[in-house]
Formats: C-alpha cells, sequence, structure tokens
C-alpha cells in the first residue's frame, strides 16, 4: 500500500521524496488546503515513511516492519498526533504544552520524530507563542506539520516558521478511487457523489449516506411543492442535522453537507431555468426542480444560491445550527409565496 | 501465548511494569501492559511514550511463545485474590483468559503489534555502575532542585543532568533559583565520553521512579547513556527513558570561587528553626530574613500588618565572622535540608546578602541557593 | 515637481525652531519620505548599529539635477515649497526644506543622483555642514544617499541616543507604516546586513495589512468612506475592523492625514466612540483611516518629527470619525444587537412581521464578542464600597431593582440579561452553604431576598487582585534574584522598550539587561508573581508597555500586572468546581473589599428579587 493509498497528490509525494533523497527536508511544514482532499494521510504515510526500519525506496514506508505498525496505530513513540479536545474551540494550552514536552524530548527508536498538528486553523496567539520556538529551531531529526485550510488562516509568526505545501482539490479521478476503496462501486452514486463533493473525498464519503439522499429527497419534494410550510422543513432539517451525532463538530459537518445538498439542487434549477438539461437527475426529479425554478425565476435562485453561502460562512462562525436552517428555509418560502 | 507461572512473582512483576502505564492517555493500547513469552521467560513491558519499564521472569513453562496485551488492573487484583501457587495466562487475538485453581476470567485484549517494545538492555559496552543506597541518597539529593512547573523558558532544567566521569558520577538539577549537585563513586566501564558529546539530562520524572524501583542497597545498578537514551537496570527492572534535548546552563560557572564566610551549621536544628520561621510567611511572599552575628542566627519572618510576625533564634557557638544579613525563600532551604537530614553538619559559604549562598556537605554535595532582594 | 529652490526667508521663521533629526529613525523617515516623492517605486533601506553608524537609502526616484545637488544641503532649500502660504498646503510629506541641510551639518553625507533621462549623474558630499564638489558619477537612476557618523560634529546629541537596538526599534516601526500608506511601494530594510525586512508592492492596502498583521486582521477588515469631501473639504476613507478581532492595546489603530501618519489621542477617542458597546473596555478595535484635510487646515508643524499635528476644527473630524464608524457597524447589524439591553424593557417588543432573519441572526449569534453579554454597557462607577451590615447613614439597601412590568405579553421575552445597568446594590449573602455550578461558569445560590449569580472567575479573580494588593501596600516588594539568569528572545522593538523602561523594571523587581542581538537577559523577578514563570511576566509588562507613549507610574504598572495575574491564576468560565471548591471561594467573598466587580470593572455578581422573580411569574 504504502503512497498507493494517497491519491492525488504524486506531485507532493515527490517532491517531499526529492529533498529527502538531497538531505534538505525541512523542519516545518504546512500543509494547506480544503478538507477532506487527504492532508493528515499523507502527512501520516510521511511520518510511517520517514520512520520505516526497512523502507522498500527512500521514503516509502515497507507497511510490514512494526515501526509502520506503530504509526498507524499511533502509537509510535516517536509520533505526536495532537488535536484540540474535543468541546474546545481552540487549542488549549494544555494540549501545547504537551506537544513542546514531545519536541523537547529525544526521539526513542531512532534519530527522528514527528509532530503533526491537526487543527492548525484552532491555534491561537498564546499557544502559538508556547512552541514558536521549538517551531523555529527544532532539535535534530524533527519534522513538525501543520494541517490548516488555508495560510491565511495562520498566525504570521507561525506561517512564516513553515513550508508551505498547498494541497488542491482532488479530481474526479482520485476520488473515484478513494469512493471505490470505501465499497461505493455504484457507478451513478460514484459520479453523483463526485459532483457534489467539490474535490473533497471526505465530504463525498459523508454525502454517501443513504441517509443524506433520503434528506435530499426531502428537499426536493418541498421545492418541488406549490406551497412551502417552513416550520416542518427547518424541523425536519435541524432533526437531519442533529442526527450526525452529540458533537457540534459532527452536527456542523452535516449542516454543511445539507447546504451543499441545497446548493446542488440549485444550482440544477438555475440550469433547467436556463433550458439546459438536469445533470444526473431522474426525470421527476426534473421537473419538481423545473417547477421550483419557473416559480422563483433566475434572480430569486441567485439569491437563494448567495443564501447558502452566507449559511455556509456562519456555520464556521459556530452560529447554532437550527437558526440557519430558519435563515434558509425561511427565504425558500417567502421566494415561492 | 499460553504460560504458566508462579502467582506472586507475576504479580510482583505486573506491580512494577505498572508503574510506567500511561495514567492518561486517548490510546487505549498504551493503558495496558504488553507480554511476550519466548523461550523459558515472560517478558512485561509498559510505557507512556516518555519512560518505559521492562521486566524478565525467567524460569516460567511456555507452552505456546507469543505476545499479548494484559489489562493491569484487572490482571493485578486477580492474582491479589488468588492464592494459588501457580496461574496460566492463555492468549489469543481475542483476549487474555486467566486460569486459577477455582476461576476462569477473560480479560479484552488488543493487537501486541501496535504497542512499542521497550528494548532489552544493551550496554554497547559503555556503562556505569552505582551501589543502590548511594544513588538513592544522590536522587534523594538532587531531583527536587529540577525545574517541575516549567518555571523558565529553559526547557533543559526540567530533566537532571546526568554525568560519567572517571570513577565517578555526577548529577546536577537546578530550575535556575536553586542548583543542588552530588558526585558518586561509579565504576566505569568502557572508558569516559569525552567532554564534546552532548550532555544527559533524564527527565525529573524517570529519575523518580528509578528511585523508587531501587529496593535493596547493596545491589549494584547499571546505567547506560546514549545519545537519545538512558536505561538503567536494577536487580527488578529495566527503566528504558527518553532524554529532555538542549543544553543544561554552564553550571560550573556560577558556583562563587571565594567565599566571604564559611560556617558550620548543625543540620537537624537548622531545619527546624527554618521551619518555624516559615510558619510566618504566606503563599504570596515567602521571605525569612537571616541575620548570622558572632555566636548566634536571628531569623525573622515579617508578614503584613494582617498578618503577623516570627522571630526565631539559633545559637552559632562557633561562629566568629562578620555580621552578614540574607533572606531566603524558606522552601528552598528546607526542601534540601530535608533531603540531608541524616547528615549531623554542613558548611554554609556566604558572601553577602545579594550573592548565591553555598551549603556543602564534604566534597560531594553542593546546593546553592539565590537570595531574595529588594 | 523637481528642482530645488532656496526657501524664501519668511518661510524660514514659520518654520518650528524645533531640530528635524533627532535620532537615525528620523534621518530614515526623512530620506524615504524625500524618495517617495520623488516617485520612487522602490527603496532599499541599509542601517548599520541602528542606523549610527551607516544610513543608506538607495531609490529608483526621478533623481536630481547635477545642478541642484549643492542646493540640496543648503538650509531650508526644498523644491517643494515656495512661499509661506505653501506651507498652509502642504501634500507632500518631505515638506521641511531643511531635513538634507540638518542630515548633512552633523554627519558625513554622500549624496548620488542621475535622472533617468540623463546619460550619466553626479554627486556630492557634505561632511558636518560643509559642501563639496559636485563630480561626475554613473549610477543607475534614482537618488542613493550614504549618511555616515551621524552626530559625530556633536558628540552631545550622540549621548541621546539609546542602544543599536532602540534605534533599529523606531526605524522598523517607521518602515512599518511608510510601507502601509503607500501600498505600491516596494521597500526593503537591512540591519547589519542582515534582512529586517522584505516588503513587496502590494495591489492593495488591505494586502499590506494582511503582510503586517496576518489574514484574520485583513478578512475581519470593513471599508468606510465618509463620501465625497463635505462642505468643510473633509473626507474619512480607511478601514475598521470588526470587533472580533479587536486587540487589547491600540497598536493596530493607525491614523494618516493626507497621506502622513500622525498620532491624536482625542481622534482615538472617536474610533473608540464609534464602537460604543461593541468592545470590552480594555479592548481596542483595529482601525486604518486616512483622512483627507484641505492643507491649510491642518498644521503639520506642530511637532518637529511631525508625528502629531495641529487640526483647525478638532471637533469636526472627532464627529466626522465617530459617526462615520458607527454608521459602518451599524450597516453590519452588530449594533442592535448588543445594544438591545439599553433599550428600556417596557418598550413593545419587535414586531413578529418585521422579522429579518438576518437580524434575528445577528441578535442570537453566538460569535465570539458575545462572550461578552450585555453586563459590559457601562456601569456607573462602583464607588460604593462593600460591607456586609450597611452603614447606619445610607439609605436602607434595596433589592436588585426588578424590570417594570412588559407592556407586551407573550410571546415570551428574549433571554434578555437582568438590568445590568442597575448600580451595584448591597445584598447579604449566607456565610456558608453551597451553590450549584451551571455551565461550569456560573455560581447560582439562594439569598435571602432572592437568587443571586455569580460570574466564578470574575468573582475569583478579584479575590486574587485584593490578596496581591494588599500585600504590596503592607511591604516591600519582595525580589528572587536567578541563579542563572532567563535570556529572552523579544522581536527589536520590544527590546528597545524594554531596555529603555529598564530601571522602572527594577523597581518592580525585573532586573534586565543586555545580552546582545535581540536577546535580553532577566535576573531577578518580584516573588508575589511567583505562579507565573518570569518570562511570562515580563511579557506581561512588555504587552502593556508598547501600548503607552510614557513610561507609566511604578503603582500603575503593579496594579496593571497585579490584575493581569489574578486574572491568569483565577478559575476560568469553564472549569468545573468541586462542592469544597465552591463553598471555599464564596467564603473568600465575604472578605474581600469590593466583591461585586472584578479588577476590569465588571460586575461579578447579579442579583434577581424574590420580587422581580414573582413578577416574571406573573405571581404578584
Amino acid at each position: 500500500m504504502a503512497w498507493e493509498r494517497i491519491h492525488g497528490h504524486d506531485a507532493i509525494r515527490r517532491q517531499f521524496q526529492a529533498a529527502f533523497a538531497r538531505g534538505r527536508l525541512g523542519h516545518a511544514y504546512l500543509f494547506t488546503g480544503p478538507s477532506g482532499v487527504g492532508k493528515r494521510l499523507f502527512a501520516l504515510e510521511l511520518a510511517k515513511a520517514l520512520l520505516c526500519e526497512s523502507p522498500l525506496t527512500p521514503l516509502t514506508a515497507c507497511d510490514h516492519c512494526s515501526s509502520c505498525a506503530l504509526v498507524t496505530a499511533e502509537t509510535h513513540p516517536d509520533v505526536h498526533v495532537s488535536r484540540k479536545l474535543e468541546d474546545k474551540n481552540e487549542y488549549t494550552v494544555d494540549v501545547i504544552a504537551e506537544v513542546c514536552k514531545f519536541l523537547q524530548l529525544t526521539p526513542t527508536r531512532g534519530t527522528r520524530k514527528i509532530c503533526l498538528l491537526e487543527d492548525g486553523d484552532d491555534i491561537n496567539e498564546q499557544s502559538a507563542n508556547k512552541f514558536l520556538k521549538n517551531l523555529e529551531e527544532p532539535y535534530p531529526g524533527t519534522t513538525i506539520v501543520i494541517l490548516s485550510t488555508s495560510a491565511d488562516a495562520q498566525l504570521p509568526t507561525i506561517r512564516s516558521r513553515c513550508q508551505i505545501v498547498p494541497f488542491s482539490p482532488l479530481g474526479a479521478e482520485a476520488i473515484t478511487k478513494i469512493l471505490a476503496e470505501n465499497e461505493i462501486t455504484d457507478r451513478a452514486k460514484a459520479d453523483r457523489l463526485v459532483r457534489l463533493a467539490g474535490g473533497s473525498a471526505g465530504q463525498a464519503l459523508a454525502l454517501s449516506d443513504d441517509a443524506v439522499w433520503d434528506f435530499r429527497a426531502t428537499l426536493l419534494q418541498a421545492l418541488g411543492s406549490p406551497r412551502i410550510a417552513s416550520a416542518p422543513l427547518v424541523e425536519k432539517w435541524s432533526e437531519f442535522v442533529e442526527s450526525a451525532g452529540k458533537e457540534s463538530p459532527a452536527q456542523r459537518a452535516r449542516a454543511s453537507v445539507v447546504l451543499r445538498l441545497l446548493a446542488d439542487l440549485l444550482s440544477q434549477a438555475m440550469r433547467l431555468a436556463h433550458g439546459g438539461g438536469g445533470d444526473g437527475l431522474e426525470p421527476m426529479e426534473a421537473e419538481k426542480l423545473q417547477r421550483f425554478a419557473d416559480k422563483v425565476g433566475v434572480d430569486g435562485l441567485v439569491e437563494l444560491l448567495e443564501k447558502c453561502v452566507e449559511a455556509d460562512y456562519w456555520i464556521d462562525r459556530r452560529v447554532q445550527l437550527p437558526l440557519l436552517a430558519e435563515l434558509v428555509v425561511e427565504k425558500i418560502s417567502r421566494s415561492v409565496a | 501465548m499460553k504460560v504458566k507461572c508462579q502467582r506472586d512473582w507475576l504479580l510482583t512483576a505486573c506491580q512494577l511494569v505498572g508503574v510506567a502505564v500511561a495514567a492518561r492517555t486517548t490510546k487505549p493500547v498504551l493503558s495496558c501492559i504488553k507480554a511476550i513469552a519466548q523461550d523459558d521467560a515472560l517478558f512485561l513491558m509498559a510505557t507512556d511514550l516518555e519512560i518505559g519499564v521492562r521486566y524478565e521472569l525467567r524460569g516460567i513453562e511456555v507452552k505456546r511463545a507469543g505476545a499479548a496485551l494484559l489489562q493491569p488492573n484487572k490482571l493485578i487484583s486477580i492474582l491479589r485474590e488468588s492464592s494459588d501457587a501457580d496461574i496460566t495466562l492463555d492468549s489469543d487475538e481475542n483476549g487474555t483468559l486467566v486460569r486459577t485453581s477455582t476461576g476462569r476470567f477473560n480479560l479484552p485484549g488488543g493487537d501486541a503489534n501496535e504497542f512499542p517494545d521497550i528494548p532489552a538492555f544493551d550496554d554497547g559496552g559503555q556503562y556505569h555502575e552505582i551501589n543502590a543506597g548511594l544513588l538513592r541518597s544522590m536522587i534523594k539529593r538532587t531531583a527536587f532542585a529540577a525545574d517541575k512547573t516549567e518555571a523558565t523558558a529553559r526547557w533543559a532544567v526540567t530533566g537532571v543532568l546526568w554525568e560519567a566521569e572517571e570513577k565517578k558520577a555526577r548529577l546536577v538539577a537546578t530550575d535556575t533559583r536553586r542548583l543542588a549537585l552530588t558526585e558518586g563513586v561509579a565504576d566505569v566501564h568502557g572508558g569516559v565520553k569525552d567532554a564534546k558529546t552532548p550532555s544527559h539530562l533524564v527527565p525529573q520524572k524517570a529519575v523518580q521512579l528509578l528511585e523508587r524501583s531501587l529496593a535493596d542497597d547493596g545491589e549494584l545498578i547499571r546505567i547506560v547513556l546514549k545519545p537519545n537514551e538512558a536505561m538503567f537496570q536494577t536487580g527488578r527492572a529495566l527503566i528504558h527513558t527518553r532524554l529532555v534535548e538542549g543544553r543544561f546552563p554552564p553550571y560550573r560557572d556560577i558556583i562563587p570561587k571565594k567565599p566571604g564566610v564559611t560556617l558550620a551549621i548543625p543540620t537537624a536544628e537548622f531545619l527546624s528553626r527554618v521551619r518555624q520561621a516559615a510558619i510566618m510567611t504566606d503563599d504570596e511572599s515567602k521571605r525569612v530574613e537571616f541575620k548570622f552575628e558572632p555566636g548566634k542566627l536571628t531569623l525573622n519572618a515579617q508578614g503584613g500588618a494582617d498578618h503577623g510576625s516570627g522571630e526565631v533564634t539559633m545559637d552559632l557557638p562557633d561562629y566568629q565572622g562578620g555580621e552578614i544579613d540574607i533572606a531566603f525563600n524558606p522552601q528552598y532551604l528546607i526542601d534540601m535540608l530535608r533531603a540531608v537530614e541524616s547528615e549531623p553538619t554542613l558548611t554554609l559559604e556566604m558572601t553577602d546578602g545579594q550573592k548565591p549562598a553555598v551549603f556543602r556537605l564534604g566534597a560531594d554535595y553542593l546546593y546553592l541557593v539565590m537570595p531574595l532582594t529588594g | 515637481m523637481g528642482r530645488i529652490e532656496l526657501l524664501p526667508p519668511d518661510v524660514v521663521t514659520k518654520i518650528a525652531a524645533g531640530e528635524v533629526i533627532e535620532r537615525p529613525a528620523s534621518a530614515v523617515k526623512e530620506l524615504v519620505e524625500n524618495s517617495i516623492d520623488a516617485g520612487a517605486t522602490r527603496i532599499d533601506i541599509d542601517l548599520e548599529q541602528g542606523g549610527t553608524e551607516l544610513i543608506r537609502v538607495v531609490d529608483n526616484g526621478h533623481g536630481i539635477h547635477a545642478a541642484d545637488l549643492p542646493l540640496a544641503f543648503a538650509a531650508h532649500a526644498t523644491s517643494k515649497l515656495r512661499s509661506a502660504d505653501d506651507l498652509f498646503r502642504i501634500l507632500t510629506k518631505g515638506f521641511r526644506g531643511e531635513a538634507l541641510a540638518s542630515i548633512g551639518g552633523v554627519a558625513k553625507v554622500t549624496l548620488q543622483s542621475r535622472r533617468a533621462e540623463e546619460p550619466a549623474g553626479a554627486e556630492i558630499k557634505c561632511d558636518g555642514g560643509i559642501v563639496g564638489d559636485v563630480r561626475p558619477w554613473g549610477g543607475s537612476p534614482g537618488t542613493r544617499i550614504e549618511v555616515r557618523h551621524l552626530f559625530y560634529s556633536v558628540p552631545a546629541r550622540k549621548k541621546f541616543l539609546k542602544s543599536a537596538a532602540t534605534e533599529i526599534g523606531r526605524t522598523t516601526d517607521i518602515v512599518e507604516w511608510l510601507a502601509l500608506s503607500h501600498p505600491g511601494l516596494h521597500i526593503v530594510l537591512r540591519h547589519n546586513g542582515k534582512l529586517v525586512y522584505d516588503i513587496p508592492a502590494s495591489a492593495s492596502f488591505t494586502d499590506r495589512v494582511a503582510l503586517f498583521f496576518g489574514g484574520n486582521v485583513r478578512d475581519g477588515l470593513y471599508h468606510v468612506d465618509s463620501g465625497p469631501a463635505d462642505d468643510n473639504g473633509l473626507r474619512l476613507q480607511g478601514w475598521i475592523g470588526d470587533p472580533a478581532i479587536d486587540r487589547g492595546n491600540a497598536k493596530l489603530q493607525y491614523l494618516f492625514v493626507n497621506g502622513r501618519w500622525f498620532r491624536d489621542r482625542s481622534l482615538s477617542y472617536a474610533i473608540q466612540e464609534g464602537y460604543r458597546n461593541l468592545i470590552m473596555t480594555g479592548r481596542h478595535p483595529v482601525a486604518f483611516l486616512f483622512l483627507t484635510v484641505p492643507p491649510d487646515q491642518v498644521d503639520v508643524n506642530a511637532h518637529p518629527t511631525k508625528a502629531e499635528v495641529r487640526f483647525r476644527e478638532n471637533s469636526l473630524l472627532f464627529s466626522l470619525i465617530r459617526a462615520t464608524i458607527k454608521n459602518r457597524l451599524l450597516k453590519e447589524n452588530l449594533v442592535p444587537r448588543l445594544t438591545v439591553a439599553e433599550q428600556p424593557l417596557t418598550a413593545p417588543l419587535p414586531s413578529p412581521t418585521l422579522f429579518s432573519p438576518r437580524r434575528e441572526l445577528a441578535e442570537r449569534t453566538l460569535a465570539p464578542w458575545e462572550a461578552i453579554p450585555a453586563r459590559k454597557i457601562e456601569v456607573p462607577p462602583p464607588d460604593l464600597p462593600f460591607s456586609y451590615s450597611p452603614p447606619p447613614s445610607r439609605t436602607p439597601s434595596i433589592p436588585f431593582v426588578a424590570p417594570p412590568p412588559r407592556a407586551a405579553e407573550p410571546p415570551p421575552p428574549p433571554p434578555v440579561a437582568p438590568q445590568p445597568s442597575a448600580p451595584p446594590v448591597e445584598f447579604p449573602i449566607p456565610a456558608t452553604g453551597t451553590a450549584l455550578q451551571l455551565h461550569d461558569a456560573y455560581l447560582v445560590m439562594e439569598t435571602p431576598d432572592g437568587m443571586l449569580v455569580i460570574d466564578q472567575h470574575a468573582l475569583h479573580e478579584r479575590i486574587l487582585f485584593e490578596q496581591l494588593q494588599r500585600r504590596i501596600r503592607d511591604g516591600k516588594l519582595e525580589v528572587q534574584r536567578l541563579l542563572i539568569p532567563e535570556p529572552i528572545d523579544l522581536p527589536a522593538n520590544h527590546v528597545a522598550v524594554v531596555l529603555e523602561a529598564k530601571d522602572a523594571l527594577a523597581d518592580l523587581g525585573l532586573e534586565v539587561g543586555e545580552f546582545g542581538g535581540n536577546t535580553i537577559i532577566l535576573s531577578s523577578y518580584p516573588t508575589l508573581l511567583s505562579r507565573r514563570p518570569p518570562h511570562e511576566i515580563l511579557q506581561g509588562v512588555i504587552d502593556y508597555l508598547v501600548t503607552k507613549e510614557q513610561l507609566p507610574p511604578k503603582e500603575v504598572m503593579l496594579d496593571h500586572l497585579l490584575a493581569t495575574m489574578a486574572c491568569k491564576a483565577a478559575v476560568k468560565a469553564g472549569d468545573p468546581l468541586t462542592p469544597e471548591e465552591i463553598s471555599h471561594l464564596l467564603e473568600l467573598r465575604a472578605m474581600a473589599e469590593d466583591s461585586h466587580h472584578c479588577p476590569h470593572g465588571r460586575p461579578t455578581s447579579l442579583l434577581f428579587s424574590r420580587q422581580d422573580l414573582d413578577r416574571q411569574f406573573r405571581r404578584i
């Protein structure tokens, strides 16, 4: 397996291998890119390759030695994976203290150690100050990888100390492969997921849940009906979002999926309004959307799409999710009326 | 893996190894003990990824070689409650069956490959040996001075500096306000590394674990210092630790060379006086003023208006030097005095109220403490 | 523009008598402004030893005519100003003809320049005011000025210079604001051969902001524009920050008038006023404001280094800034949400037909600044000392003022914080007993008069603050010296601040010294603050000092330190407390002098009177 399980980032892998071969591996990397494109997997694969006891080729893990097994299990003493506490919005100082401690102790199994900070977007200034010194001049053999959705989201003090490695959204081929690895082989379904995923395998997998498609049918049903009663739809929406789990991150991810579904339906409606055909729509679905498009008009659709974008922005700002459902549904029901 | 072994041996071993089990961990595997059976031995190991402990039980009846993960708390309770001479452990991928004469206990297991092994002792030809009794006192007299609270920007001082020279070993610890240094006889094998090798900073936690696992005063402890790790082989277990990175401050430079006055201090009496004086200090300001005059010492603790004050005196019949006023955080003295309580007298060297004071115990122990001013 | 002319004598007399060049940073500022006026798009600045050894400014501007070179060093020559009236219409920055002359008078200056259209350039030297001959020079187009041994001829002035670290710190500040106000400019600053700044030309001002202060500041900016110049010729443009990106100090407030950076306390206050109720006391909004003021309405001569300017109509500017900011923020729907508690509670609830999802959302959003509940609305100064038995002379204490009954009937009111602006009132506290902890942040307890809600952090902070203060009042400040002094790396400008405040810091028990480069060495700390590592104590003081123009008195610094200390050491919102801890906290509360407000002035507890509860539930 090794690198083969990382899809769509061959160029980055080659860069790392070249740097490794020349002995010029950096000490701190900032992996940037949308969530769900494989930054974390890549970082762990990199850690595995760096620590592998019998690499197949330089910087390629064998996946058989005990070191590889430990990295995969996240129990390798020389790999520290750090993430913010589940109930916190930011890295707390004590979590960062663990990171500092790891960076301040020698590696045990060899001469390298790797530290991975998964929630790089949520490092606040106070926490950053705690480990800036380590980030700037870590001890020899240290590789620090920080995952982040964008270099801009980073404090300048962190950004300037890291080499930035941009991860692009995945192509259709890569996502199809990943879906296949997750046993989603139905061609039509896979295509639909790829189209909706926006280059994020994580998002594609989140969308693959049958419950998501049931909810999409609910949305479609509502859009196709002559009058939209907002209260029941808001309730269904919220119920669906809450069914993702008790934790707020799961619910927010689900809310984002819902908006993506809705935005997709709206764009399909837009196509139909312009006389185009639906992309992968069932005839019944197309009919409902056509009716909706006729009623709302192109300007209305644009406004609704904007509302979706706005709501998506608010998700990140941790607005209460039922409010967002109300915000969007209210807008829909008014544009129909 | 299937083994039959003596119950009380196994119990002792599990308890010893258990101290290294990670207290809080997000990785369930690390809350287990790993057992490996092979030939006639059972190896038990535990780690929190910083410190690892490994224990070897020899003369075991190994019916099937292999490895297993064991939950220490449950296993220890089973072993403790049973009164059998021997018990059997039978593990497969689903878990471990513990069999006593009267019971069968199924312990859940895990994938032993996910547990990092603690390597066996390997001295690489370079090691030193210290008598356990001596080592215990060396640790006791220094480790307390290491920085526990990360109260400085220097991480290096959270570790205890461990150096081996010809025929002796040296431990140094400081939190940048005080410093403790001790030397002891060591049997050094394989030559001494040259001065250029990086210093070995053993995490305080490892040193304390080592102190606790020293049993018999007479036994010899073997110590190996490698660039990235240190190993301590006691009669009972192998302690394996990573080191603190970084450079220890150049401690030799700060030891005052020419003291103004030197006097002998009766240890127990001095400790009791400092403790008494400390009663009237509080959390925010721990300050006791010491006035040395010919023939006596007066200790003063001055709280605020609503905090009261205290004065304690002590005769120093042999002191004929000049008057010296100096103030200390009493805790810094108490920590040290308690570690050397068994010694009848200490030598104290001072210059004035601004410069560090030095307590010495012969040539083997030195404790430097910075006074309070203001 | 271009030919240098001597200023007529009447202009000379109008220029303030003060010296322009007081330190290397002011020389750099004059030279760089000259370069900007000369249309340069790239400026390279090289300094050695903080600029005392060498200042070199190389630009690619339009250069000086060979024939004009000697004039450049003549006192009060400028190619920009022709008569006294011009002084009142200054639109270029280097209006003071004497800048180059002043530098030339106190240093060894080599001026080399070539106009792009000429085949070759020329150079001239000026050594302590003695101007040499013009010689040909073969450099590339633009101007290159080297100032060596600044103040060598006036050793007295050299004495007033601070360390190289201080001086370079001031220069970086100046380069920073020049770069901000000229986004199109590529500026490179080196010190002792080491690169300090390489600021590429940016497409826009906001890119510059992102470069200096990070993307989150840029993304939190709203553009403001007061519109075309009003009757008084005033216009305000610029960017202001979302309250969410507010700061602990006012460093991120930059004011420019006609492109020139300046400081003005009253206008800073106007900014603060614009954010009234949106930002907590002690926090400062981010703002980059560019004022356009008719040249004759502003006196930039007020201060020799031009950091302060004088406006003819200060009050007009004040209201312009306040109103522009306020209106802009209103558009963001931030204001109604946060002032909602200020409305009299008898006012009818917004009618449901006016429902605006956005507004509704805004009102209920849990955005980061939402952590400031309505209670941050200014309360009358809490000057009523707390005591558990009210002094007899005072009117009997009344229970918490209950809001009058609502006019509007259901729907039930949104969860509005109870009348936060009511003056603190005394209420007896049960000496013992325990309280219920809510959300790991608030303690709720029954009192004879009703129900008391306590902010656990604010209360504990207050208690600790008083304990610390009492210590200080009682005795002297005890200092623990370090056996091994601690080296601390700081940004260059912070090193400067620290070294300058060296004596004052020593009074606080923080002994600092230079270690070389950007490292200082800390060799003692006050034991009172021993709960925090010494380097963090020092950092706390530095963060505070950089916000001050003058060194605050020792007591003020100490109080600030104590408040910060108390804040750090106190239990936080989110800390679960055991019943024992809760009762301990309540016991301490009884002993506090002012248990009603935390050191930052926020209330620590709110009382809901029995009567109030009864009324809300319509029992009476």
